[in-house]
């Protein structure tokens, strides 16, 4: 592997974006609490998917029968014994009530099979993200040129690609997706964990000494699935909305006179699908963005907890691992759907500071000498 | 035509017709769609070196010339030559060649510029549409110095600049590749008056400095007699008059011609209180235009005639000037037939009718 | 001919969130009746605000700030004696109360605007709409200065009975006669069937002479047309301008119009009041302002223009651009000094107006009585540090 310069990328980064869009990023975040808790609560999820093997207290997968179902901090949770006993030759039902208190081993509790709830929901963020963000790049790689190609040439190529997409549109994604993962199986693709595979956490989690004499139990999984099935069919689900939104902008941008000045000058039609079309739909597609990965990551959620996924460490599938347990373990569902609640409502409330940031028309009109 | 300098630009029976109401299900069963006749024969002809004004009303079909004449919209039919080339025989080479030798500048200085790049960016991009060596960033400075604006303005987004100084812009990118024609497509009429001189002088300054030829598209009269050394009128999708500057403000022929003249109002104390016999009615919808001659509907010297037969071009009054209208020839039957009935313009015997 | 609208140090200022606008700056004039008073400018110059400002149809974040309107209205200055003119004859209309204010859109003032196709609701009938307008004169005549009788049964829940119950209309057939007669004398051929028709129906031409219509249906004392002819054709707008100019004459109106066209101005008006930056800077008859312009930003003005009759081989256009009229950018100092040739020392103050030799003819600029001075002529490049943002 070729060595990584997190400098370099940086610059890549900032040499594409442009002093203006810059300083309309950092002023947008400075005016907006919205938009300063959306960030917080992605570069929270973010850290956690990337360095879950560091940060996640337990073994997501490691199996303490004792210990199962025990509550989240704060709360207790009750547990009657049945037991026949014979007292003076009779037999006689007793119920013994147990209550079980949470431990602080265990902040959010453990599910039915003893399995640390914290540790899961940390890991679960990677299942989660990478499917959005891997499935959202697959949707726009498959509909931005194909929308922008469409809208761009219109006529009979917009009729036949635009079309094909109404007729996508029509069925339910889920449908569609379970269909799909029933075509291809529900191939998963054990990707290796390079911090536990290093040694690093182990190394690190040796370090660490926790209040009360405990250490970081040892221990992490070494491989990571990724759901490609899932991913492959999300990206095939979504492309649509893509098509359509860069179709309608391209529609709109070939209007402007700039683009009939570029081809005055000679630019040919991948150019300035290139240089014009692009750059100036790229605003309403990137806000799009932020909202199938959204909706991709409920779209992923749904599946694992119908069952078609194929990961085992996801928050689809610990909601429907809980979902037998509702009345006696509540948590085992609830805390992998908080999950995904707070970080839907973070990947929603980014967008909406990207849209507010990167309109161009927010910058004053003329005047200046 | 009389003896003239090279002809660097010659139009003929140019038509750019539109197809309207035009479904996918109309294309599927093949109907045949009505058609809007934009530009419907078109002829003329830019001398190295001059100025042709083409000016008319809008939807007279005058900008639809331009983009069509540059090949931006494939034309319905006619023929378009540049230096001698015809236009549709060009191949690849030969076109991108056409592309450097003419420009194109447009009217509304807000859409012509992408709003996401810099005014140098803006200035360079036939260069790097060309593939142009040498410091594309030196040299938009020194375009931008050229067209009156500072080189330090370069990083700046088009935002940040007036309507005067982005038409500048557009003005440096078209120059870029030091072209031979520019297409000047309403250049100044959605500026102010102070600005449109400016941008005027400037013009008139390129066009000495850099031999340059223009075909310059406007509504303004004034506008096109300060710039023209010859005009082409316009009046749905056809040319009606052309000639040289002097002989079409001084001495029109056809009475479209007439009527826009007078219609103009003057800057001047004098307007106050002069006579306009305005022109009557709207122009009719380029969708269903009139038999015959197309003015025929407003024309106060129209007869029967001009409802049955469509006039040629003809040299009249001035050396040059050519009109399509029958009464540029003396023995046209047009004399002899009857005026139509708002004809009020009886030139033999002018009453002073003309009220409601 | 006398004063039937008094305009003294009027000033509109648009509070944004990042700056204070000042569009109209401290703008007197006034206007009498039976003339036409042209108000020319740039863009940017005021001179819509300025009318909007006459009818109090500034919308948020703009307020008319400073200033008095005075109407020459003697039975509203007996009834709101606070807001009247101690002669008696004129009210301040700014003192008057918003509904009675309101109520002289239409009997006083009444207005055509640039765009006609956006003037006019696409899902009514012309001939509706204009019947409304005479509608809600007829209903206001009946009870002065009540806006409840005028807007009586056109509420929502007539609205939804109108869909259900037909002939419950808010007009009635002689507001549509009335209407179909002011299309008539506007010079719309057919006007009973026009009237039927709906605004996409009309085209750019028909639509304006439309509105000129439903301006007239009050019957109006002045009407302020801001750039009646812009969007139209040379020959149309020749249409246009005769219809208003006839109208004009007939009803003898005043007419306060507003445009960009010197042309314009020199066809139809009687005195001309020339707007830069928020000001007006030079007023006069048409003759003062055209043949002997004092202000050299009236004849910059003027020598920007191609002149069709004799085309001089260069104009003389004035250098710059028209300021933002921001007020942390235009600071205190007088508007055009920066752009003007013959800025002086003298110019860096705000500048009052003056009047020159003609009592009519009046000029914000120190060369209205004095000559203009080499010798304390400002440097070429006086303004040119610190212009970058």
């Amino acid at each position: 592997m070729a060595p990584f310069d997190p400098r370099s990328l940086y610059e890549w980064l900032t040499d594409r974006v442009s002093p203006r869009t810059r300083r309309n990023l950092r002023s947008e975040l400075d005016s907006s609490l919205l938009a300063k808790l959306g960030v917080g609560i992605l570069i929270v999820v973010l850290v956690s998917a990337v360095f879950a093997p560091l940060i996640a207290p337990w073994n997501p997968t490691a199996q303490t029968l004792d210990d199962k179902q025990q509550p989240p901090l704060g709360f207790s949770r009750a547990e009657t014994q049945v037991s026949q006993e014979m007292v003076d030759g009779e037999v006689q039902i007793v119920e013994e009530t147990e209550y079980i208190d949470a431990t602080v081993a265990h902040p959010l509790g453990t599910d039915a099979l003893g399995q640390d709830m914290l540790s899961r929901v940390i890991y679960g963020a990677r299942t989660s993200l990478l499917v959005g963000v891997l499935g959202t790049v697959l949707a726009m790689a498959i509909g931005v040129p194909i929308g922008l190609i469409s809208g761009y040439y219109k006529g009979r190529v917009d009729d036949a690609l635009m079309r094909i997409a109404d007729v996508s549109l029509a069925f339910p994604s889920l449908v569609l997706a379970i269909a799909l993962v029933g075509l291809f199986g529900q191939a998963t693709v054990n990707v290796p964990d390079p911090f536990v595979t290093s040694g690093l956490s182990e190394f690190l989690r040796g370090l660490v000494s926790l209040p009360g004499g405990l250490s970081y139990p040892p221990g992490m999984p070494e491989t990571f699935a990724l759901p490609g099935t899932v991913i492959l069919v999300v990206g095939i689900v979504n492309w649509v909305w893509f098509a359509r939104v860069a179709r309608g902008e391209a529609l709109g941008v070939s209007e402007e006179e700039y683009v009939t000045a570029s081809k005055a000058l000679g630019g040919s039609n991948r150019y300035v699908i290139r240089r014009h079309i692009l750059p100036n739909s790229v605003t309403p597609i990137l806000v799009l963005a932020t909202i199938q990965i959204a909706a991709i990551i409920l779209l992923e959620s749904s599946l694992s907890f119908l069952g078609f996924s194929g990961a085992n460490l996801s928050w689809g599938f610990d909601i429907a691992a809980g979902r037998e347990y509702q009345t006696t373990a509540w948590w085992i569902a609830a805390m992998p759907g908080l999950a995904i609640v707070i970080t839907v409502i973070g990947v929603n409330l980014v967008g909406d500071w990207l849209r507010d940031a990167l309109d161009p028309s927010i910058e004053g009109e003329g005047g200046g000498v | 035509m009389t003896e003239r300098d090279h002809e660097l630009l010659e139009v003929s029976e140019l038509r750019k017709y539109y197809a309207t109401d035009d479904s996918v299900l109309d294309r599927l069963l093949g109907r045949s769609s009505r058609s809007v006749k934009a530009v419907d024969g078109v002829s003329f002809s830019v001398a190295e070196g001059e100025t042709l004004g083409l000016v008319g009303e809008s939807g007279c079909g005058k900008s639809t010339t331009g983009e069509t004449l540059l090949n931006l919209t494939e034309p319905t039919d006619g023929a378009v030559r540049f230096d001698g080339q015809r236009l549709t025989e060009m191949d690849g080479a030969s076109l991108s060649r056409f592309r450097e030798r003419a420009q194109i500048v447009f009217q509304d200085p807000f859409s012509s510029l992408d709003p996401r790049m810099t005014a140098g960016e803006i200035i360079a991009e036939p260069l790097v549409i060309h593939d142009r060596e040498g410091d594309n960033r030196e040299r938009a400075k020194e375009l931008l110095d050229r067209v009156g604006l500072s080189p330090g303005q370069i990083d700046r987004y088009p935002g940040e600049f007036s309507g005067g100084q982005r038409q500048r812009i557009g003005i440096a990118r078209a120059l870029a590749l030091d072209p031979e024609f520019i297409v000047l497509d309403e250049p100044v009429s959605a500026l102010d008056v102070s600005v449109q001189a400016q941008v005027l002088n400037l013009l008139d300054d390129l066009q000495t400095e850099f031999d340059l030829t223009y075909l310059f598209i406007a509504h303004d009269l004034s506008v096109v007699r300060h710039i023209s050394d010859r005009v082409a009128v316009m009046y749905l999708g056809e040319i009606v008059e052309r000639g040289p500057v002097e002989s079409i403000f001084e001495n029109p022929q056809h009475p479209y011609t007439q009527k826009l003249l007078e219609s103009v109002p003057r800057a001047e104390t004098g307007e106050r209180g002069r006579r306009v016999d305005a022109l009557r009615g709207d122009v009719p919808s380029p969708r269903s235009p009139p038999s015959g001659c197309r003015f025929h509907t407003r024309c106060p010297y129209a007869r029967e005639a001009c409802r049955e037969e469509s006039p040629e071009s003809v040299e009249t009054g001035d050396e040059g000037q050519q009109a399509a209208c029958f009464r540029a020839v003396d023995t046209h039957p047009y004399w002899r037939s009857v005026p139509l009935d708002h004809a009020d313009a009886a030139d033999e015997e002018p009453t002073a009718s003309g009220d409601d | 001919m006398e004063d039937i609208l008094r305009v003294e140090g009027l000033s509109t200022r648009f509070f944004t969130s990042d700056a204070q606008v000042n569009a109209v700056e401290s703008v007197s004039f006034d206007v009498r009746a039976g003339e036409i008073l042209g108000i020319v400018g740039e863009s940017g110059s005021g001179k819509s605000v300025t009318a909007l400002s006459l009818i109090d149809l500034v919308d948020s974040p703009g307020e008319v700030t400073a200033g008095q309107l005075w109407l020459r209205n003697p039975p509203l200055a007996e009834s709101y004696p606070e807001a009247a003119h101690e002669d008696g004859e004129f009210v301040d209309l700014r003192e008057l109360p918003d509904r009675t204010r309101r109520s002289l859109r239409g009997p006083t003032f009444s207005t055509i605007f640039q765009d006609p196709m956006s003037s006019f609701n696409p899902s009514l009938t012309v001939g509706e709409q204009i019947a409304e307008a005479v509608e809600v004169q007829r209903r206001a005549s009946a009870t002065p200065r009540s806006t409840r009788s005028r807007t009586d049964g056109y509420g929502l829940g007539s609205y939804l009975l109108d869909g259900i119950v037909p002939g419950r209309a808010y007009t009635d057939d002689a507001s549509h006669e009335r209407a179909v007669e002011l299309l008539e004398q506007v010079g719309i051929p057919d006007p009973d069937e026009r009237a039927r028709e709906y605004p996409h129906e009309f085209s750019g031409g028909m639509l304006q002479r439309a509105m000129i219509a439903q301006a007239l249906a009050g019957e109006p004392d002045v009407l302020i047309a801001d750039e009646p002819t812009t969007a139209l054709d040379v020959t149309i707008q020749a249409q246009i301008l005769e219809l208003l100019r006839e109208i004009q004459a007939d009803r003898d109106m005043s007419v306060v119009l507003i445009t960009h066209d010197l042309g314009v101005i020199a066809r139809m008006c009687d005195r001309v009041a020339v707007m830069y930056a928020g000001e007006i800077v030079e007023r006069g008859t048409l003759g003062d302002v055209f043949d002997d312009p004092v202000h050299p930003y009236t004849q910059g003005l003027i020598g920007s223009i191609p002149d069709l009759d004799d085309p001089r081989p260069r104009l003389q256009p004035i250098e710059g651009n028209v300021p933002s009229l921001r007020a942390d950018e235009m600071g205190d100092r007088g508007y055009f000094a920066d752009r003007c040739p013959k800025a002086m020392e003298a110019c860096l103050d705000p500048q009052t107006e003056r009047s020159c030799d003609d009592p009519e003819h009046a000029a914000r600029c120190v060369l209205a009585d004095d000559a203009y001075d080499p010798a304390t002529a400002l440097p070429d490049d006086y303004f040119e540090e610190g212009s970058d943002d």
